[in-house]
């Protein structure tokens, strides 16, 4: 399908379930879902039929300090169907938590580690969600806008 | 036959040859020195350890082209007990340089080190904004020949295998052990 | 400090005779972990028990320098990410700006950056070759790979001065156009090195020990390896056909004749055999290129500050070496990335490593290691 036709197929499908589905500037569908809705969109998404979404490509975070709050963005392919969506679910940015995909797609338990560690989000009910690139006694989180530490010395413009 | 004698001054030739009591020790001990040096830089057998991309420029230094075996060195021990030589080629991050200290103290004396590579000299380009990255292995582990370069050419490389060589050739043998 | 790790593994386990867990080390300095990854082995005797990979011992933080850095600056890290196929990496990073921007590469360009994205999979595969024979035990292909892999980096050299580190690749096109002896050179080395490529098969394939190393060693079933995120020849020898060139065409792939290539038994002899397919399919798609090849200008009319739109974002792969690439920028109107993430193959193939290698013995998680073509600073970055 078409990044147009997925997105109003997404939008007709799961209408009481996403916040909102638009089509961006660059062209690519993206979808935005409430974090208790999250894991079932995408288990939705996943299984057989005409999504078939069975790649998981890459699940980062995006933090915007100014709005007060950290994006998961997770980015989906399916095989069968060559079609791509972004799946985006908003956390709050003291407190961080969103449930965990990694029942769906197992690549997504080193994806959401890579998160936890790099910009401290939790993510419920995950195995083993502990540090995997920071040694694990350090305790910031690195790749925060309002990150600083001894050593770090950011570039003069 | 003067070839291991060039760091030394005046002064240390007349003294020793005033300590040594037996005639023709001093000429004995040149002949064992250079017998010594040149074993000791012909037969370099460097560790294998290469972090990021200068460990790529390494492995094609001892490859075909750059050979590297013409100068005894294409022996890359795994283990850091056999070797005397570390190239410390790729970036050093704190994580990485607890274990690149412990394999420098594992290594026998006399050991040398080549620092190859932007990011073991300094930083590199990560030097900005990174805060993983040693800034220099200088630090801590004593370096003696440092090789520019992002990443330096095989024939960079071989330049500061020779520089180590020439190294060994102006160091003092026998003082090194009485004032050790 | 750096062994907070194993106090978490529990040790000790039952058997008839009596025999103990004990957990062993690999690494990070280890001549077979193709760089700096440590592994902690749980062990019973020789088998494997559990293999627990430790990353972070090459993590340089480049996603966090690249949103201090220009879009243009932030190509010179980009070859930095995967220093074996660094074309191909550029080349991620170039189109996804491209469309983040709105830029249109001229045709000339197009057929370059394909010539020597292809010049990059073939000096890659040779790297690769070398090395997994080299950690079978066969040391001599390794000596063949390299040399090889020195002609197509004269090439490289021949036009844009660089070995390893190109930069070659830039937004809206290319650095510099290619010398005039280029095409004369690169088909002599093309006639020259497709003979090799049987010679070397000759070498390997049949070699009753490669094939005892190898034929059913760590085998990937397909819908494993889907849903833990293996992709590029890893998945391609389990018979799923997941090639980025074929799905979502860049470039102008779409127009050239190349068969990919799949293997069904998805051991590590299928994946050195796909990788060895792949080598005669990229000689194939240069000499297309090289018919094809059009004059023109190397490089777009761009405005000098090159600036993202306010809140716009793209995620845009590609099929480098390794498998698929993907790049995901988020711009903020200025002209430096909010945010900039690289999807690498080897993060996600080295995930089944634990499942692939669990019963199998010591020297098996070598040979799976290096069938899965994995390379530390993509894991890391």
């Amino acid at each position: 399908m078409t990044n147009e036709e997925l997105k109003s197929k997404i939008e007709v499908d799961f209408k009481d379930e996403i916040l909102s589905a638009v089509i961006s500037a660059q062209k690519e569908a993206i979808i935005t879902v409430a974090p208790d809705r999250y894991v079932a969109l995408c288990q939705k998404l996943h299984d057989k039929g005409e999504y078939f979404f069975n790649h998981l490509s890459s699940l980062t975070a995006v933090d915007y300090p100014k709005e007060n709050k950290i994006t998961v963005v997770s980015h989906l392919w399916s095989y069968k169907h060559f079609h791509q969506v972004t799946i985006k679910v908003d956390a709050d940015r003291n407190n961080p938590k969103v449930p965990t995909l990694e029942n769906v797609w197992k690549s997504a338990n080193w994806f959401e580690r890579e998160v936890f560690d790099l910009y401290g989000v939790v993510f419920e009910g995950h195995s083993d969600l502990r540090r995997i690139m920071m040694p694990d006694d350090y305790k910031k989180f690195p790749l925060r806008k309002d990150f600083a530490d001894d050593g770090f010395i950011v570039k003069p413009s | 036959m003067g070839v291991g004698l060039k760091g030394v001054t005046h002064k240390e030739i007349e003294l020793m040859e005033s300590e040594s009591n037996i005639p023709g020790l001093w000429t004995l001990e040149k002949a064992v020195e250079f017998i010594f040096k040149w074993a000791r830089k012909n037969s370099l057998w460097p560790l294998q350890f290469g972090t990021a991309c200068c460990a790529i420029e390494m492995m094609a230094t001892a490859a075909s082209r750059y050979d590297i075996a013409r100068f005894g060195a294409e022996v890359f021990r795994p283990s850091p007990r056999q070797a005397d030589l570390l190239i410390a080629a790729g970036t050093i991050t704190e994580k990485m340089g607890y274990a690149l200290k412990k394999l420098y103290e594992q290594m026998p004396k006399p050991s040398w080190v080549i620092a190859m590579g932007s990011c073991t000299i300094a930083g590199g380009p990560y030097y900005y904004d990174s805060y993983t990255v040693v800034k220099g292995i200088d630090s801590f582990v004593p370096v003696d020949v440092y090789v520019p370069g992002c990443p330096p050419r095989p024939e960079s490389l071989i330049h500061g295998l020779m520089a180590i060589q020439k190294k060994i050739d102006d160091e003092p043998i026998f003082r090194r052990r009485r004032n050790a | 400090m750096t062994d907070l790790l194993l106090s978490q593994v529990k040790v000790g386990g039952e058997s008839q005779f009596g025999t103990d867990e004990y957990v062993v080390n690999l690494g990070p300095q280890h001549p077979a972990t193709h760089g700096v990854l440590r592994l902690i082995v749980k062990l019973d005797g020789e088998t494997v028990k559990e293999t627990m990979p430790v990353l972070g011992y090459l993590h340089r933080s480049i996603e966090k320098i690249c949103e201090n850095r220009t879009y243009p600056q932030c190509i010179t890290y980009t070859d930095r990410i995967d220093y074996v196929s660094a074309m191909s990496v550029n080349l991620a990073f170039a189109l996804a700006t491209e469309k983040l921007m709105n830029i249109e590469a001229p045709a000339r360009a197009q057929w370059l950056r394909m010539i020597f994205v292809e010049l990059q999979r073939l000096a890659s595969h040779l790297l690769w070759m070398g090395a997994f024979a080299g950690d079978i035990g066969a040391l001599t292909p390794f000596l063949y790979g390299l040399r090889e892999r020195e002609r197509i980096l004269d090439l490289f050299e021949m036009t844009c001065g660089q070995r390893l580190t190109y930069n070659y690749i830039r937004i809206g096109g290319v650095m510099i156009d290619i010398l005039p002896e280029f095409v004369p050179k690169c088909r002599a080395f093309l006639d020259y090195f497709e003979p090799k490529v049987d010679e070397y098969e000759d070498l390997l394939t049949y070699n009753p020990i490669f094939l005892e190393r190898t034929k059913g060693v760590g085998i990937i079933a397909p819908e494993v390896g889907i849903n833990a995120g293996v992709c590029g020849p890893s998945l391609r020898g389990s018979g799923i056909a997941c090639d980025v060139r074929k799905q979502q065409p860049y470039l102008y792939y779409d127009q050239m004749k190349f068969n990919e290539c799949i293997e069904t038994a998805g051991d590590c002899w299928s994946r050195y055999k796909v990788r060895m397919n792949e080598m005669r399919e990229s000689v194939s798609i240069i000499r297309q290129c090289l018919e094809r090849l059009e004059p023109g200008s190397f490089e777009a009319k761009m405005p000098p500050v090159l600036k993202a739109p306010v809140g716009s974002e793209i995620y845009s792969r590609i099929e480098s070496s390794r498998g698929e690439m993907g790049v995901y920028l988020v711009g903020d109107g200025t002209a430096k990335p909010w945010k900039s993430k690289y999807r690498c193959a080897s993060f996600s193939n080295l995930y089944v490593l634990d499942q692939l290698t669990k019963g199998w013995k010591v020297a098996d998680i070598m040979a799976v290691l290096g069938s899965l073509d994995m390379i530390v600073p993509e894991v890391d970055r």
